[in-house]
């Protein structure tokens, strides 16, 4: 065992916590790295092209000093615990200065939506148009309901302190849940400096939505199953009585992520009794199958409907590829226009996928620590088969209807990842003619991991913000095409529904406060790219209720990562949709052609008049 | 709960923050008081309430604080919702200090006597450096946020002209039809109102300013029967070009007076 490592009766050693120079140093480096990147937003928002490395430097001088001092031997455990948070949180800031502010994660809208209706109607479970499903878990909009009532706060702002603390929470529980499991402060410290590394930790986990508070949950359920373990028969019960209300929020506020606690519940149960292990953690497992099943029928039954399809999609389209029926996807794809995006350049890619080359590499190191070490808890098994998982679901997302299920899935499962790579302990290795090679090499190693997960997680040219309003070179503020609908929109409060693409549906919702319909409804996917339109689709639009069809020409209309944005003066208009996707809704009777903005048409349709048939 | 510092000093902020986060009318001081009661307080009692005696050490207490108040606030938002009134600041408020002062008198009784402990201890006073590190981080990251919050100029910015006709009703005796400049720099109109039935178009030149908005009202004459209306914007550097175009159809109008 390391020097770091303490035995488990020595938990209290933590109480000592002194804030020592060096950590302030670390801190303000942090402040400094923040400061960068806020810097770099601004100057793409100003329309400058600063360049990429000003962004990543902030990153860097965020993340490498701390994963400096957390490979060291004599940090204490109270100093790594702060290490970690800080991290965490100074992520989640990069996400932060990169909004605009306003929501522009293409989620944040929908849940911003669900917690204005909240806010409206003073009740949970209002029908969200576009995802219907997430009214059912209405945890995270709950929560953020108290602050937004306390305050008078916007969902933007109440949103983004909510997920700040669930941020928080995530990585003290994973610290401590690993500092458990390992005994070794150390190991959970760059356990969880790992974690930072997967792909979606930068910003996707970092956005207003369910996933975002769940999954920290999550990991607090998972450490108070491990305390049960460890803590004296008379606080077992707390920490027993803590999981459950857990779980219970967790089934309220996320779908898959009460999932996972379920099966990972149950999971654990079954190697516990295999180990012949007390506690065994069964009674949670019951309480959290009980409740998800009970949740999912009684409730949000929809979520049924919602999600099977991804995941028969995503098995067809897996084993299509295997079977060489279908082409890969390409890497470094996001969003539905890659055609007409800046790619990643060829150094960040060759970084990326270094990043995975490093973690498959210290996977076997780790693993055999794990093996050696941890073997009799059920939990270190169950994060040593998450590892190897997680390049399981790595492999989904080279098949192109499976990436966002292995994309998803990666994120739970490199929870596990992070702790048998924490275990590696590269940076033990001394070499007598460099004895400072192993610590340095495991730094650069989690800042490898940690940039390189960034880059494989969101694409390379939204890393950066884009601009949504602008002072115009007159001065007075400007909106973005999108936007500007949006504000005209609730300035009117229109009061019935739109149907619109990914981009402009999302705005409608939030900030403009629309009942607004997305690609699905009414196959406005189809419908509103087409160069004609035929009867059936006018009634369906009709049986929908769509009274107003917005018609985005934009090559961005569809992309939920790009399309909320200015474009640049004199970008190509490749890519748009022709006039004629504009021009056929005025052939259907009664469409009156009320908002023209060039590249976005709104059409007004009258109420189904029967008999009536398409103008000549 | 006497003797308990922990737990008089937990209810004592409950208290404060519940009436400051009422009485405050400013929504950013008042985040003061309403984000420790909502993400901290709850959290930390009801840890306190589920230990009795045997609270954990610090760093279990933080994730136990933070995850347990956000998972009660996620519980309480559905307790709330089938309450009287619903979701409300008060109902809130006043939960969230129920939730606290329940647990924490719980939390004493499960402790049974009091020992006396120093709250805060001495290691955690910082020194002059660190106050000044702590000092320049603290502005380096209000500066951050402040930075992000702003809004600058960016000729880059495609500009464009929004022209919207306000969504006729039945009962409607006029109809409005508005010009938004959403341009870099001023820019002149000329717009081209027809309706349907009148003698001539109605014709307006006029120049806008970035975000200014010009409304003009339209007044159609044949009463009783539906009227179609067509405007179409010119930009003046182009006056042959149609810019813009909106059209509908007025139906069953009240005849203007």
């Amino acid at each position: 065992m390391d020097a770091a490592a303490i035995r488990p009766g020595m938990f209290a050693q933590s109480r000592r916590f002194v804030i020592s120079n060096r950590l302030m140093l670390i801190v303000l480096a942090a402040g400094a790295g923040l400061l960068v990147c806020s810097i770099a937003n601004a100057l793409t928002r100003a329309g400058e092209a600063p360049t990429p490395l000003l962004y990543w430097a902030g990153i860097l001088l965020i993340a490498l000093p701390i994963f400096y001092r957390l490979t060291s031997e004599d940090a204490s455990p109270g100093e790594r615990l702060a290490l970690v948070c800080l991290l965490g949180l100074a992520l989640y800031g990069v996400k932060l200065v990169r909004d605009a502010p306003i929501f522009t994660f293409s989620d944040e809208f929908l849940h911003g939506y669900n917690s204005n209706q909240v806010s409206q109607y003073h009740h949970l479970f209002h029908p969200n148009p576009i995802l219907e499903t997430s009214r059912y878990y209405p945890g995270l909009e709950g929560a953020t309901s108290a602050l937004r009532t306390l305050t008078g706060f916007s969902s933007y702002t109440a949103g983004a302190i909510v997920i700040g603390a669930a941020r928080l929470t995530a990585m003290s529980s994973m610290f401590v849940l690993f500092w458990r499991v390992s005994g070794s402060h150390r190991v959970a410290g760059l356990g969880v400096a790992i974690f930072t590394g997967n792909f979606n930790f930068l910003f996707w986990s970092a956005q207003f939505s369910y996933q975002s508070m769940a999954l920290p949950l999550l990991l607090l359920i998972l450490l108070a199953v491990v305390e049960m373990d460890w803590a004296a028969r008379a606080a077992r019960g707390a920490w027993q009585a803590l999981a459950a209300l857990t779980i219970a929020a967790v089934v309220i506020t996320h779908h898959i992520t009460s999932y996972g606690v379920a099966v990972t519940l149950v999971a654990l149960s079954a190697l516990s009794a295999m180990a012949r292990r007390v506690p065994n953690p069964w009674r949670l497992a019951v309480l959290a199958v009980a409740l998800t099943t009970i949740w999912l029928v009684v409730v949000a039954s929809s979520t049924v409907g919602y999600i099977t399809p991804t995941v028969t999609n995503a098995i067809t389209s897996s084993l299509h590829t295997a079977a060489g029926e279908a082409p890969t996807r390409g890497l470094f794809q996001a969003g539905t226009a890659s055609a007409t995006v800046e790619q990643a350049p060829t150094a960040a890619r060759a970084l990326s996928l270094l990043a995975v080359l490093l973690l498959a590499a210290g996977l076997p190191f780790g693993l055999r620590t794990v093996w050696r070490r941890y073997r009799k808890q059920p939990i270190a098994i169950l994060f040593a088969v998450a590892a190897v998982g997680f390049f399981g679901a790595l492999a989904l997302r080279l098949a192109p209807a499976a990436w966002e299920t292995g994309n998803r899935a990666s994120e739970f499962l490199f929870v596990g990842l992070a702790f048998v790579l924490g275990c590696v302990g590269l940076e033990r290795w001394r070499p007598p003619s460099a004895r400072w090679l192993g610590r340095t090499l495991a730094a650069a190693a989690l800042t490898i991991i940690l940039v390189g997960g960034a880059i494989a997680g969101w694409p390379w040219d939204s890393q950066l913000a884009r601009p949504v309003r602008v002072h115009s070179e007159d001065g007075p503020t400007i909106s973005s095409p999108p936007l500007a609908l949006a504000e005209w929109a609730e300035e009117r409060d229109l009061g019935e529904n739109f149907g619109a693409l990914t981009a402009t549906s999302r705005l409608l919702l939030e900030p403009g406060d629309q009942k607004a319909y997305g690609d699905f409804t009414a196959n406005l996917v189809e419908v509103i790219p087409a160069t004609k339109i035929v009867s059936f689709q006018i009634a369906l639009l009709h049986e929908k209720h769509i009274r107003f069809v917005v018609i985005d020409r934009r090559a961005v209309a569809s992309d939920g990562i790009r399309g909320f944005f200015f474009s640049r003066k004199g970008s190509s208009t490749t890519g748009w949709l022709p006039r004629s996707a504009v021009t056929k809704f005025e052939k259907v009777p009664g469409a009156s052609r009320i908002y023209d903005s060039g590249s976005i048409v709104v059409f007004s349709l009258e109420p189904n008049r029967k008999g009536e048939t398409l103008k000549p | 709960m006497r003797g308990h510092r922990d737990l008089r000093l937990i209810v004592a902020l409950t208290l404060v923050c519940a009436v400051g986060s009422l009485i405050t009318p400013l929504g950013a001081v008042r985040a003061i008081f309403a984000v420790p009661l909502a993400l901290i307080l709850p959290g930390y009692a009801l840890a306190a309430a589920a230990f009795g005696s045997r609270l954990p050490t610090w760093p279990e207490r933080l994730p136990l604080t933070l995850g347990i108040s956000l998972a009660c606030l996620a519980l309480s938002s559905l307790i709330l919702n089938f309450a009287p009134g619903g979701i409300h600041g008060i109902s809130w408020t006043l939960l969230l200090v129920l939730v606290v002062l329940l647990s924490c008198t719980a939390a004493a009784r499960r402790r049974g006597a009091a020992r006396h402990k120093p709250l805060f201890r001495r290691t955690l006073r910082p020194s002059g450096a660190t106050a000044i590190l702590g000092i320049g981080t603290l502005a380096m990251v209000v500066a951050a946020l402040i930075l992000a919050q702003a809004t600058f100029e960016n000729d880059q910015a495609s500009g464009y002209t929004q022209l919207w006709i306000a969504p006729p009703k039945s009962t409607d005796e006029s109809m409005r039809i508005g010009i938004t400049s959403e341009q870099q720099q001023a820019r002149n109109y000329r717009l081209v109102v027809e309706v349907e039935g009148a003698r001539r178009p109605v014709v307006e030149s006029f120049e806008l300013a970035p975000s200014q908005t010009r409304l003009v009202a339209i007044q159609p004459g044949q009463p009783n029967s539906p009227v179609g209306v067509e405007a179409r914007l010119y930009l003046r550097s182009q006056p042959t070009r149609v810019y813009r175009r909106v059209s509908t159809l007025l139906r069953d109008h009240v005849p203007s007076a």
